[in-house]
């Protein structure tokens, strides 16, 4: 059952403030996202609007604790069938960049942000890269980009995102509450 | 000679060097000039879903990079396509633009973002690649995997028909390839939840890889390293959880069209194929 | 100038008032009961009570009316501001252009009724009835329209005969109607009472026909007519009993000539023929949304996936016998990608092809998968029976339709028990959303947009100020069933019946003016005019007089001061505000609509309010001009208020939008030039928000 006592009802204005979170009050629930959704085809789980009613109903704990938020796979199948036009996706994703702020953030993505902050990019490259590279006879390329981790810092998002620890790794949450 | 500025990202130059090499050198047979962007980063995609706004930045830093050379940029992945198209479109609202001078980028040039695909199809036409097809892989049957940012959100890229894709159907088509119709053309690779849950990631790809059976094909053609890396490297996941075996070699679109040119198999890098293409190359007589 | 002053039975006590040489006052004591003649071609400035009483009393003459009672004696502000009142509203006057009255001459008191189906028919009808001579133009070589197409209607499942033609029946019996087939309008001029209108008319091809068809025997050509079969030589059993021939698919083989009792002609010839009438009614009926832009669902891609009508005539003609069918609603429907809104009988038709199906098959699976179900009033009854019948009603708007091992899987998600669905079916039927006929509302200068004309509230068509000639009837107002479209086109006879009652009707309605002197045909104007009133003709920027309904909102987007509205213009705003407007005040800027009347509200519910704020009527807070915020604050204005109506309330359709695009403007504009960013302030105040009009100007005073 939905607490509706326990309902923030701000939380559909948080969202819509964001970056991508504009279109969410058009929903008139009619689940085509749902079935569109490819996540959702195998892993009932996950069900976008599931989400999205949840958030307009101002259910801002539930939402943003569940672990199946980080299912969507952002792959705007949604977008293109919503008849009122509003980017599903973009506004999953910004429910979930506030749940990243809400110490809700995976660990995986946590662990993508320190690369990015050391390295300004994904893989370590090592010389063994290198040299395969110019075997092959491409050019070579930067170790580190620095300018990546002066943006990181310009937004503080790293500090937001590591700022408390109560609920650090989600992934074994998931299984605890799959039940 | 038409030249943009290449954007490699961070698995193509690392973990895809075949697909780097054989758009590399089919560019250059079809007389496409690539300028390195030697400071170029990670696009931002795999932290949107961790803030939005930071990874517009970083996607936006980059095209400022092509923006003072004043060339358009190439991407070779999805994912970077959409980050890139996105922080470009960005670009134009004030109050964007204006976070985006605080750091002390400057955009003094407009720069459209395309997948190499989309300049092939655009921009070098089907009609220039037949001509240069010297050796037509007609014994070829393939099914063709668009992925997702390749076209979706459609108000972003305004390219092909995101309810019937059929640009890289006709590409593989100019190739002399088979590439056969089916159901779930759309379907997701799963890449973007592998981090999250691997099983169901898994799932994902294994509903492509079935149909690709199913279908008989030679190969799966892909057009993206995100998906390949769901199609090849968890191919053999894919088969473990669902006791089959599949086999199906994951090629690139430049290595398909590479070999159409009559390029070598070095020159298209085969070799790096995790799931090898020996009987495809058998077919097509590359020895 | 006069100035005419109420007392109101001594109420109001004005000391001695200097209102200039030019200027008398006259002095009243109540207007109420006695009435000053005033005339048409004269300026006056009334002071009394308010206007909105004022107007009644004194409809249709070029004043300023000032306030005097709910703005000074009810609320308890001194004399001497009833002065400045007094004398801004003279200053504004002196620049004023009086309305012209506008006369329309009904002299020609025949109708045009545009479209043959249900509606056309029945107006042409009612009209014949009441003695109007009618000329009736259908673009078909048939009577009958979209009923005619149809197998039977809903709810009852009647067959077409039962309603079409027994009103075509009566219909003929009248002698005073002229009928044209195959006939379009070309174009139209004039105005109401007296319009002129270019017929084109393609002949048929049938001259002399005995009805013995067997022209349709030996037609080796077959037609696909929306999922009806027939020859390129047809007939359509309505009216009239002449073959016709269908020239976009006859190969002119001459086959039908060889066996033709009568005479056939096989060159299409186009005539035209000019016409006149005093009124005019659209009955053009609808058109389904093309469905195959709703790429998901696959109409042509996937063949066999069909539109409502296809699915209707193949299974009342056996074509096709379905064993499982899914009825797909909305489709294109309430979607921003196609159309924004809800056609309103969709559901209903969707509810009759499953009974249909039914009634001839009922061992036929039929599922609707529907986002909605929109059974308003006593439809529910009709919803009822076709559940009763055993179809499954699935709620969620299906992601897509495909074709797997040769049968069609609906994809979707029934949201009763949040489960993904795959539908396996022969055969899918798409229920479309509706369209206008808009060729010819273009045709006829009203500009539609794909919607129909009801989602503007009718207002480019006809509206109670000003008479029209041109008149809508059934599903060319909005889509709709046969019994509301009888209604429907009872109305619209109605309204002709009552324009063709009169020989003249006086119009005084201020009007906009184009002043082609300093007009520089910019064209800003054409897209602010909410009415599509103005137009370029010959060059020059015109105003459509039928169509203005003077909001003054193209005068304020003028940058040449080139349009000008009669009884308000910015000089004159100018002026006002010049004249009334001293340091320290606080300058309202109201809507006569909304803001203005909260201010007689405040008078009566004892709503103080300070002396310092000076209140002007404006027709719209579209209709206020940067330059008027200015000329207050160098008057020494500290504060200026615009009241407009809340938004989508407009009278004016869109004139407080753009009052708050201005105002955004205005804002950033004046904070560049050191002002306070609240000096001015955009408000939405309803007719009876008292309290909320004074907190705003008492906070705006602190």
């Amino acid at each position: 059952m939905i607490e509706l006592k326990n309902a923030d009802p701000n939380f559909k204005w948080e969202i819509i403030k964001r970056e991508g979170g504009e279109g969410l009050l058009k929903c008139f629930g009619c689940s085509d996202c749902a079935a569109s959704c490819p996540v959702r085809y195998f892993d009932e789980r996950y069900n976008p609007r599931k989400i999205i009613r949840l958030t307009l109903l101002g259910m801002k704990k539930e939402v943003l604790s569940s672990p199946f938020l980080w299912f969507c796979a952002h792959c705007h199948a949604c977008t293109e069938r919503c008849p009122q036009g509003i980017m599903v996706a973009e506004v999953i994703n910004a429910i979930k960049n506030y749940a990243a702020e809400q110490d809700y953030c995976p660990e995986g993505y946590k662990m993508q942000l320190d690369l990015l902050n050391k390295l300004g990019r994904l893989y370590e490259i090592e010389d063994f890269d290198l040299r395969k590279r110019e075997k092959l006879g491409l050019p070579p390329i930067n170790k580190i980009i620095s300018e990546v981790a002066k943006i990181l810092e310009h937004t503080g998002i790293i500090e937001r995102v590591h700022s408390k620890n109560a609920h650090a790794n989600l992934k074994s949450e998931t299984r605890n509450t799959n039940e | 000679m038409k030249r943009y500025a290449l954007f490699l990202g961070c698995t193509v130059p690392v973990r895809a060097q075949h697909y780097e090499l054989s758009a590399r050198n089919v560019a250059k047979e079809l007389n496409i000039e690539f300028v390195e962007m030697d400071d170029a980063s990670c696009c931002g995609f795999p932290i949107k879903a961790v803030d939005a706004e930071t990874s517009l930045l970083i996607a936006a830093r980059n095209i400022s990079i092509a923006s003072t050379m004043n060339l358009n940029i190439v991407t070779l992945c999805n994912s970077c396509t959409a980050m890139l198209s996105d922080a470009q479109k960005q670009l134009k609202h004030n109050e964007f633009y204006k976070k985006f001078k605080e750091l002390g980028f400057s955009y003094p040039h407009d720069v459209v973002v395309k997948h190499f695909v989309r300049v092939l199809y655009e921009e070098i036409g089907l009609d220039v690649l037949k001509k240069a097809v010297k050796k037509p892989l007609n014994m070829l049957k393939v099914i063709s995997h668009y992925g997702c940012h390749y076209m979706r959100p459609s108000q972003l890229h305004e390219f092909d028909n995101p309810e019937v894709p059929h640009t890289l159907d006709e590409l593989v088509t100019v190739t002399g390839a088979q590439s056969v119709e089916y159901v779930d053309k759309k379907m997701c690779c799963g890449g973007s939840v592998l981090g999250i849950d691997e099983a169901l990631a898994v799932t994902m790809a294994n509903h492509k890889l079935h149909t690709a059976k199913n279908s008989n094909v030679d190969a799966l053609i892909s057009i993206c390293p995100f998906c390949t890396v769901m199609y090849e490297d968890n191919q053999r996941k894919a088969e473990d959880k669902f006791e089959t075996q599949y086999g199906i070699p994951v090629l690139y679109y430049p290595q398909l069209l590479g070999l159409s040119l009559g390029l070598d198999k070095n020159a298209v890098g085969i070799r790096f194929n995790r799931v090898k293409a020996s009987a495809l190359l058998e077919k097509v007589g590359v020895a | 100038m006069r100035v005419l002053l109420c007392t109101c039975d001594r109420a109001i006590k004005l000391p001695d008032l200097d209102v200039g040489p030019d200027n008398t006052i006259e002095q009243y004591d109540n207007m109420c009961k006695k009435k000053p003649d005033i005339t048409h071609d004269e300026k006056v400035v009334i002071a009394g009570c308010s206007p909105n009483l004022m107007e009644t009393l004194f409809p249709n003459v070029n004043a300023e009316f000032v306030n005097l009672y709910e703005h000074i004696i009810l609320v308890g502000h001194p004399v001497y501001k009833a002065k400045d009142l007094i004398l801004a509203a003279i200053e504004k006057m002196k620049v004023i252009t009086p309305v012209k009255p506008k006369v329309f001459t009904i002299d020609n008191k025949s109708a045009l009724v545009i479209g043959g189906g249900v509606a056309g028919i029945e107006v042409a009808s009612q009209l014949a009835q009441n003695s109007i001579n009618v000329h009736l133009i259908e673009k078909t070589p048939f009577l009958g329209g979209m009923v005619a197409k149809l197998d039977r209607l809903y709810p009852e499942g009647t067959p077409y005969s039962h309603t079409l033609m027994p009103h075509i029946g009566t219909m003929l019996k009248n002698k005073n109607i002229e009928y044209s087939f195959n006939t379009e309008i070309k174009d139209i001029k004039g105005k109401v009472g007296n319009y002129k209108i270019m017929l084109q008319t393609r002949s048929r091809g049938v001259i002399d026909c005995s009805h013995c068809g067997k022209c349709i025997d030996v037609c080796p050509v077959n037609v696909d007519d929306e999922g009806k079969k027939r020859k390129a030589i047809f007939y359509v059993p309505t009216y009239p009993e002449t073959y016709a021939i269908d020239f976009k698919t006859c190969t002119k083989c001459g086959e039908c000539i060889k066996v033709c009792l009568g005479k056939i002609e096989l060159e299409e010839k186009i005539t035209e023929k000019e016409i006149r009438a005093g009124a005019v009614v659209v009955a053009t009926g609808l058109n389904w949304y093309d469905v195959s832009k709703v790429e998901e669902y696959g109409y042509h891609r996937l063949p066999g996936v069909m539109g409502t009508l296809e699915f209707e005539r193949a299974i009342a003609s056996g074509t096709l016998k379905p064993k499982k069918v899914v009825i797909i609603y909305c489709v294109g429907s309430r979607d921003s990608k196609h159309l924004p809104y809800c056609s309103k009988i969709c559901c209903f038709l969707g509810l009759k092809e499953a009974k249909l199906v039914l009634d001839r098959y009922p061992n036929t699976q039929v599922y609707i998968a529907a986002m909605d179900m929109r059974s308003f009033g006593t439809f529910e009854y009709f919803y009822n029976t076709v559940r009763e019948k055993g179809v499954t009603f699935i709620k969620g708007k299906p992601s897509e339709v495909i074709k797997r091992d040769g049968k069609f899987v609906v994809r979707t998600e029934d949201l009763y028990t949040n489960e993904l669905l795959e539908i396996e079916a022969d055969t899918v039927v798409l229920s479309a959303g509706f369209v206008a006929d808009n060729a010819t509302f273009d045709k006829l200068g009203i500009k539609l947009n794909g919607d129909f004309p009801v989602i503007y509230g009718n207002a480019s068509l006809g509206n109670i100020e000003l008479p029209r000639g041109i008149f809508t009837a059934g599903s060319a107002t909005f889509p709709a069933g046969v019994a509301d479209t009888l209604v429907d086109a009872r109305k619209a006879a109605f309204s002709v019946l009552s324009l063709f009652k009169q020989d003249k009707i006086e119009a005084i309605l201020a009007n906009a003016l184009v002043n082609e002197d300093l007009c520089s045909v910019c064209r800003m104007c054409i897209g602010t005019c909410p009415y599509n009133a103005i137009s370029i003709v010959d060059d020059k920027i015109k105003v459509n007089e039928e169509l203005c309904m003077g909001c003054g909102i193209c005068s304020i987007t003028c940058p040449s001061y080139a349009s000008q509205l009669e009884l308000f213009n910015p000089q004159g705003l100018s002026n006002q505000i010049k004249a009334l407007v001293r340091k320290g005040d606080i300058l309202a800027l109201l809507c006569r609509w909304s803001a203005y009347n909260a201010t007689d509200r405040a008078a009566y519910d004892k709503y103080m309010y300070p002396e310092n704020v000076k209140i002007i009527r404006i027709p719209c807070s579209g209709a206020v001009d940067p330059t008027h915020i200015m000329l207050a604050l160098i008057s020494g204005a500290k504060g200026i208020l615009i009241g407009g109506c809340y938004p989508d309330a407009c009278h004016y359709v869109r004139g407080n939008f753009l009052a708050k695009a201005r105002e955004q403007v205005l804002k950033m504009n004046l904070q560049h030039l050191g002002f306070k960013k609240d000096i001015v302030r955009l408000e939405w105040i309803g007719k009876d928000e008292a309290n909320k009009f004074v907190e705003i100007v008492k906070e705006m005073n602190k």
